[in-house]
């Protein structure tokens, strides 16, 4: 459990306590930065999105009514943020049928991986995501640095629970072709 | 077949960390002064107790009381300002008879005097 949940915070930011405010945008301003980072590729955009994600979220404190996590609104608004900054379409809703099945395993990329260096681990990861699109390279970051569940990333996104777990599995399948490519290339490089 | 215990959510969970980037060290400071910059504290503004018609008024009350004071004044064989002053000492006299025998009387009234002089006096500085 959290002993310094957020919801202290919150209600005490809401009674003005600005030192409370500054606690929570402390606590969340990497993650906000990294969501906005996914959906806007460049550093300088991504900071000033995040930023302007906080005041949205500060002035419309009153209206949180404490019915979905703290984090879960935040990251809805620097969704919302992101996609008018960058003006491109919200997330589509997609035929599910038409997904391939096929699972994919990152059991032997995570063999090769471990034997590349931290800088060089974080070159080929930063390459594999850029190659996913914005709104998967967006869902997956949700999904596993941030550990929300389907549920939550369909509230933030408002698709269907159905439409981000297909999204989730097309960015899994993007991502381990395009690490995969990658690591083979290092091998060959290195031969 | 065994299972593998390969744990896929736990190595792309460790994996996208470690190309998480940091924003700059003066991210929350921009997000605090971006706020205060939308949302400044209320300035002060002072308002008199009295307002500028009610002191004129006060005035023209005061003037007329003494005008009253000095019309009811008996007549004397004094000179010409003597003449004028010394109903206006009677009276003062008269005033503070009440007030020396009640000091707390005097106390209250004092402050009062202290505080709309006061008002009178920010306000003036206000308006400058």
């Amino acid at each position: 459990m959290n002993l310094l949940n957020d919801e202290t915070f919150v209600i005490k930011a809401k009674a003005g306590d600005e030192t409370a405010y500054a606690f929570l945008v402390n606590r969340y301003k990497s993650q906000a930065f990294n969501l906005a980072y996914r959906i806007l590729r460049n550093r300088e955009d991504a900071e000033e999105v995040a930023q302007d994600a906080f005041i949205k979220v500060y002035e419309k404190l009153h209206q949180f009514r404490s019915e979905s996590k703290f984090s879960t609104w935040l990251y809805r608004i620097v969704y919302n943020t992101s996609i008018s900054k960058t003006r491109i379409k919200k997330l589509d809703y997609i035929e599910i049928q038409n997904e391939d099945g096929e699972e994919v395993n990152f059991e032997a990329v995570s063999y090769d991986f471990d034997r590349l260096a931290a800088a060089e681990r974080k070159i080929y990861i930063s390459k594999s995501l850029e190659s996913l699109p914005e709104d998967e390279s967006f869902i997956i970051s949700l999904y596993y640095m941030e550990d929300c569940s389907t549920e939550e990333i369909a509230d933030i996104t408002s698709l269907s629970i159905s439409n981000v777990k297909v999204k989730l599995f097309r960015a899994r399948k993007k991502l381990h072709t395009e690490l995969t490519l990658l690591l083979k290339n290092e091998v060959k490089t290195l031969l | 077949m065994e299972k593998s215990s390969f744990d896929e959510k736990r190595f792309l969970k460790k994996m996208l960390e470690e190309s998480a980037l940091e924003p700059g060290n003066d991210f929350l400071s921009k997000v605090t002064q971006r706020i205060k910059k939308k949302n400044p504290l209320p300035e002060y503004l002072y308002k008199p107790v009295i307002s500028f018609k009610a002191w004129i008024l006060m005035s023209f009350g005061f003037v007329l009381l003494i005008a009253f004071v000095v019309s009811q004044a008996p007549e004397t064989k004094a000179g010409p300002l003597n003449e004028y002053l010394t109903p206006v000492f009677s009276a003062v006299q008269n005033l503070q008879l009440p007030l020396s025998v009640n000091p707390f009387v005097a106390v209250i009234l004092f402050s009062i005097s202290l505080l709309l002089l006061l008002d009178f006096y920010i306000k003036q500085k206000q308006k400058g």
